[in-house]
């Protein structure tokens, strides 16, 4: 008798599966194969023939890992939509109309001054509100099913672009731009960015781990 | 008779479903099944039937979960969801309709 699950394992080398992933679903098709070979075997069939034989069930070995690799994908392409693009999108929007909404009530932000050079405003009832946007973030996240990373995530998702942006754009436009670099130091600039960003951060974090603990207990609790 | 590919890819879901409405059962099983529910017709391989599965069991149609079988073999059973059942129902409709249209439009009555 082959040894079936060393077969599958080394016909699906080439597939884009996960270590865990491929380790289950070598093990399940090696089951397959087996019970196919068995029954095969009642039936009459000499060993080899067989083994041949279960492994016509196969089909294609590059068609299934691809296949495969193609269903698994496709489920986490669905899941991370629903586990942190649309949860996070809901807070991005949240934090903005926070963030309106206290500049309608007339909050004064508070300017950031680097090298004596104005860099950035924080508005600090906004940046107190903002843990509501984190917790919001992490609640619907979790309700979708999602695993504590994703939840953390998604409730940190509005300042992810926010940190492309200073990690990408600020370095680019403080070498292009000359009369930026006269002024500021680029390293000063960046150290405030990163800062305001943390401070955003911690705040929809904090919002975040409070609203996705109180989930899991609750759930926990029900369970 | 003999089922092309495309029809076959089609009906894979609802085939997968409706065997399982029956009870669990492991993948050889839900392979042997289809196979003999359907007089041959329909013969699953492996590169068709487990990404059907495992496309169902992310949309949680039905679930799977490793069980020891007699002689310490172990096995991935899978199992009709309730959301699982609640969409077979709209799915054999949906291919009862479109058997239908095609009688029609194809002018073959059952014999």
């Amino acid at each position: 008798m082959p040894d079936w699950q060393d077969r599958v394992r080394r016909e699906l080398a080439g597939a884009v599966l996960e270590a865990a992933e491929r380790e289950e679903v070598s093990a399940e098709l090696a089951a397959h194969l087996e019970e196919a070979c068995q029954a095969l075997l009642a039936q009459g069939f000499s060993e080899e023939s067989a083994a041949r034989r279960a492994l016509a069930e196969v089909g294609d070995w590059h068609a299934l890992g691809a296949n495969i690799a193609a269903a698994k994908r496709e489920g986490k392409m669905k899941d991370g939509w629903k586990w942190l693009v649309l949860p996070g999108l809901t807070a991005t929007l949240v934090a903005g109309a926070l963030e309106m909404l206290f500049r309608a009530l007339g909050a004064r932000p508070l300017t950031v001054y680097a090298s004596g050079v104005p860099v950035f405003l924080v508005c600090l009832p906004w940046l107190a509100s903002l843990p509501l946007a984190g917790a919001l973030g992490a609640y619907l996240s979790q309700r979708a099913g999602a695993e504590r990373r994703w939840w953390l995530v998604s409730s940190v998702f509005p300042i992810l672009p926010f940190l492309a942006a200073v990690l990408l754009a600020l370095p680019v436009s403080l070498l292009l731009d000359p009369h930026l670099t006269r002024h500021l130091t680029p390293a000063a600039v960046l150290a405030c960015a990163l800062l305001a960003i943390l401070l955003c951060g911690l705040a929809l974090l904090a919002g975040g781990l409070a609203a996705g603990t109180a989930l899991s207990r609750r759930s926990a609790s029900r369970s | 008779m003999k089922i092309g590919a495309g029809i076959k890819r089609g009906t894979g879901e609802l085939a997968v479903l409706s065997v399982l409405e029956t009870g669990p059962l492991h993948g050889y099983e839900i392979a042997r099944r289809i196979e003999r529910d359907s007089g041959g017709s329909l013969r699953f391989t492996l590169a068709a039937l487990y990404p059907t599965l495992y496309r169902l069991e992310k949309a949680r149609s039905i679930q799977g979960n490793w069980e020891t079988a007699r002689g310490g073999r172990r096995r991935r059973c899978y199992r009709l969801t309730p959301a699982g059942r609640k969409r077979l129902a709209p799915l054999r409709r949906q291919w009862s309709e479109l058997f239908q249209v095609l009688r029609r439009l194809a002018g073959v009555s059952d014999a």
